[in-house]
């Protein structure tokens, strides 16, 4: 018993270097890889909720081409319980729809599960429409841009970014939420956690383990054809004294007619 | 695919009661690649009383055809408008016509677009700067890498085509006047499971200063401010002598110390003010492809090699927290 949650994590190039594309457009990972860091809020908020709901299970589900576990590592030595990556090397390509459709057939394994616990858009591809598409694929409410979440029985209730400020939403469980960035404080895995973490069931399981043809994923509809240099702006003046600096500031905005 | 046999549909969206800049961004685009032109809005919750009326004349002044003024009810209305103008794609399609629907990449927009790829089992290209047509489809142009490489994709196949627009990405034009055709609607049955949200309270943010995304100048602070109170007293203080909106870097916004709104960048806003200026900011590829739109950068930085720099028309190496005291201080002995 207890809530039973999904968190689903990206596990991308470490984002403090440089990223590329390979030779066919793709983000070269051969390099670290990392749990992405947006992904921390999820995963502290599903432990956050388990701990008020007194038990629970979380699941952290990932997907890669290569097989990749390091970032699940992370989220499951901070406390979640298991994890399934899907790893498929026919999944190089995939887009966004065909990610949400890999990762709800992931979410189907589960059984009955309460709610699914993303961020709002991966620090790599942000594409940020996911939350939503496993919404419509499952039939289920979606809630992005969650600032915080509160689940009391059936019932969830967050607070949510909106243009004009922040909106107070209820809905009926199950659920997909995203949730912003900063919203929360990761708790950092400790030496037990890290260690818990290494007898922890990761479980690996390719497109055709999970029961998903690949034809319907059409991941060929859509295509790289080029990429070039963007137009560079040219850097201006340097000031490196500060004591002419406040006036240099007000000389320059006069110059541009805003002040 | 070919304009004339090309209906677009596109999201629009109402900001703080009036229509968005990015509606008429995209309008402007649209009229590049089809011949009849349709924007959805919708009028429910806060928008309720919102003149379709009158945003119709305005969009007709910028080649729109027909106006869908949809109400989607008490909850996300992302999901009942992805249905509604999900009809619209049938609809047009069985009239043999070909269908590219384009939202805004707002809170709304990818909401929307989301839940339509899942309707039309189709994907959709996130955070295009432009849209291009093709012989069999269309192609959508990308900036990645903050902003340092540009990726040309291309999409074929069945129709719709379904892109999310980067606001800022396209200059709003009028057009000759067009008669722009009011339709109101309700989402009404498109509401089932997945609609089953309800908003039990609005709050309003109440800001002084204009739109981060409308500003004529934008401020913005980062890391290098060292805390909380500094952002609320450097940035916050100088914008209020500017009348300039406040933005963040992706690290502040991370460290909670202002609300995920404000940031710019790539998973934030994009800004194209007349100034923008960044206080301590390092420029981290996320933070330059939200504001190198920017016209004149002004940027404040400790760290010499600070990429921030490569962009900045006016570069001052130094500490923000010694620049701007004094900055406001002379802004406002100019005002007295």
């Amino acid at each position: 018993m207890g809530i039973n949650i999904a968190v689903l994590v990206k596990q991308i190039p470490d984002p403090s270097v440089e990223g590329s594309l390979d030779s066919s457009f793709r983000f070269n990972r051969s390099g670290k890889i990392v749990l992405d860091e947006a992904d921390l809020y999820g995963v502290e908020i599903a432990l956050s909720l388990v701990e008020s709901a007194g038990e629970g299970k979380i699941t952290v589900i990932s997907m890669v081409p290569d097989g990749e576990t390091t970032g699940v590592r992370t989220a499951l030595a901070m406390g979640a319980d298991e994890a399934i990556v899907i790893s498929d090397s026919a999944l190089e390509n995939s887009h966004a729809l065909a990610t949400a459709k890999v990762l709800n057939a992931a979410i189907d394994t589960l059984g009955d599960i309460d709610l699914i616990i993303s961020g709002t858009e991966s620090s790599d591809g942000y594409t940020g429409t996911i939350p939503a598409q496993i919404g419509g694929l499952r039939n289920i409410s979606a809630l992005t841009f969650a600032t915080s979440v509160e689940v009391n029985g059936d019932e969830i209730q967050i607070r949510r970014q909106s243009n004009e400020g922040i909106d107070t939403l209820k809905a009926s469980l199950p659920a997909v939420v995203s949730v912003t960035a900063g919203v929360v404080e990761p708790r950092y895995p400790n030496f037990k956690g890290i260690m818990a973490a290494k007898s922890k069931p990761v479980s690996v399981k390719s497109l055709s383990d999970l029961g998903v043809d690949f034809e319907s994923l059409n991941i060929d509809s859509q295509s790289v054809i080029s990429i070039d240099d963007a137009p560079n702006r040219q850097a201006g003046v340097r000031i490196e004294d500060p004591s002419i600096a406040a006036d240099k500031i007000i000389e320059y905005l006069q110059g541009t007619g805003v002040l | 695919m070919e304009a004339q046999n090309i209906d677009v549909i596109f999201v629009g969206e109402i900001s703080n009661g009036a229509l968005a800049s990015h509606t008429f961004e995209i309008a402007s685009l649209a009229r590049k690649l089809g011949s009849s032109i349709k924007c959805v809005l919708s009028v429910s919750n806060s928008n309720s009383t919102f003149d379709v009326d009158a945003a119709s004349v305005q969009l007709g002044e910028y080649g729109v055809n027909e106006l869908h003024g949809v109400d989607c009810g008490k909850g996300l209305c992302g999901y009942g408008l992805a249905g509604y103008i999900n009809r619209m794609c049938e609809s047009a399609q069985s009239n043999s016509k070909d269908v590219i629907v384009v939202g805004p990449a707002s809170y709304l927009g990818r909401d929307v677009l989301a839940h339509l790829s899942v309707f039309a089992d189709r994907n959709v290209l996130a955070n295009a700067i432009d849209i291009d047509l093709d012989s069999d489809g269309i192609v959508t142009t990308h900036m990645i890498f903050g902003g340092s490489k540009v990726l040309k994709a291309k999409s074929s196949g069945t129709s719709p085509q379904l892109v999310i627009l980067r606001p800022k990405s396209i200059s709003a034009q009028a057009d000759s006047a067009t008669q722009c055709s009011v339709v109101r609607a309700q989402a009404g049955d498109l509401i089932e499971a997945g609609a089953s949200s309800e908003i039990i309270n609005s709050e309003i943010t109440q800001s002084d200063g204009p739109a981060l995304d409308e500003a004529t100048i934008v401020i913005s602070g980062g890391r290098g401010l060292g805390s909380q109170e500094n952002y609320e007293k450097l940035i916050v203080g100088c914008a209020n002598e500017l009348g300039a909106a406040t933005g963040a870097s992706r690290a502040i916004v991370d460290a909670g110390w202002v609300p995920y709104s404000k940031q710019v960048g790539q998973t934030g806003k994009t800004v194209k003010p007349q100034v923008y200026i960044a206080c301590g900011i390092s420029g981290a590829t996320q933070h330059l492809v939200g504001m190198k739109g920017s016209k004149n950068i002004i940027a404040i930085n400790t760290d010499d090699q600070a990429p921030i720099f490569s962009v900045a028309d006016l570069g001052i190496v130094a500490d923000v927290n010694v620049v701007m005291p004094e900055l406001i201080e002379k802004l406002k002995n100019l005002k007295s």
